[in-house]
């Protein structure tokens, strides 16, 4: 189960707000390749993970992914903090606050809301980690796109933190990976699949 | 966690139609807590910056 | 343009804060390393010695300051600071 510690993985300290940025940086909330889906995913997958080491891996980096999403939102609400109708206006966030005012809700950049299409939890143990892999690179590359765009050194410390994190998870990933195959048979990985088959 | 052996060839060890993450190998953390928290890990060996140019060299 | 978040008043409070996030984050990272090198002696003592700390650390702020966590929670005060208090997606004490 999980309980909450009343504190930030990193600090987020915004003084400027953006709403522009922040339209884009909500990708990382509701997005397809953010952390909430990054979290979803982990923790479906966990559930029928017949290792016991690679199901605490999925189980403390999906636990993360949340302090992440946290973060995100702390961003987006800081960069959107008391802005007027005119400055809502000019921006573009016009959009996203007809429908939400100021308050978070996970939807990515463009506009789709969250969803569980944005993750699969396949059941079949190389399947499902080399998905997450791929969604540590989609999330490093996102972050990629994000500091091509910001230029606020207050914006970018925490997400060069977040973007730091993905390439750590990757590495955990591959090693479940390779934990993953030193259980099964190297002359044929694919004759079964450890999560059904006896 | 067994890393490449001479022994056993570089195919038997990593038999094809497979993907395969090196194990990290330099276990060693950063001696300042400071900077591994800014950097976001507290693994050298794991702290890939994004630089946005490639780098000659 | 708006002040994003809430300025942060007192600096000692930032700064131990601070240090419990640092501290924290080794341990996160100890974890993650754990969980696929479980017999890595060096590690659990790197991460039990992080561990007592933290415990330290978060003691002393929520002495000093309000509570982290619910299982910490000074009993003798006569006000729930945990609802009471600033939420850390404010900026002030995060």
């Amino acid at each position: 189960m999980w309980n909450y510690e009343k504190r930030l993985q990193y600090p987020v300290k915004i003084t400027q707000t953006n709403p522009k940025i922040a339209q884009v940086i909500i990708s990382q909330y509701g997005g397809p390749d953010g952390e909430l889906a990054a979290s979803m995913r982990y923790l479906a997958q966990r559930y029928t993970m017949p290792y016991n080491t690679v199901a605490g891996v999925l189980t403390d980096i999906g636990t993360e992914e949340l302090a992440h999403f946290e973060m995100i939102c702390a961003i987006v609400y800081q960069l959107t903090r008391n802005l007027t109708p005119e400055e809502i206006k000019e921006s573009g966030f016009d959009k996203y606050y007809v429908d939400h005012t100021l308050a978070l809700w996970p939807q990515a950049a463009g506009g789709i809301p969250f969803n569980a299409c944005e993750f699969q939890s396949k059941g079949d143990v190389i399947t499902d980690l080399m998905e997450d892999m791929a969604a540590e690179q989609k999330a490093r590359t996102t972050y990629d796109n994000i500091l091509r765009l910001v230029k606020d050194p207050e914006v970018c410390d925490p997400i060069k933190f977040l973007r730091a994190r993905e390439i750590v998870h990757f590495q955990r990933f591959g090693e479940s990976l390779r934990i993953a195959q030193e259980n099964l048979d190297s002359r044929n990985f694919y004759a079964f699949n450890p999560e059904f088959d006896k | 966690m067994q890393e490449w052996k001479p022994q056993i060839s570089y195919a038997e060890q990593f038999p094809a139609a497979m993907a395969y993450v090196p194990w990290q190998r330099n276990c060693n953390m950063y001696e300042n807590l400071d900077e591994a928290f800014k950097t976001g890990t507290i693994f050298p060996e794991l702290n890939k910056p994004f630089l946005g140019r490639r780098v000659k060299g | 343009m708006n002040i994003g978040c809430k300025p942060c008043m007192d600096s000692e409070r930032q700064k131990l804060l601070l240090e419990i996030s640092k501290v924290d984050f080794a341990l996160k990272e100890l974890n993650l390393y754990l969980d696929t090198h479980p017999y890595d002696q060096q590690g659990m003592e790197n991460f039990r010695q992080y561990n007592a700390l933290k415990n330290k650390l978060v003691k002393d702020y929520t002495e000093k300051y309000g509570p982290l966590v619910l299982s910490i929670v000074d009993m003798d005060s006569r006000e729930w600071k945990w609802a009471t208090q600033d939420w850390p997606w404010e900026g002030g004490y995060n």
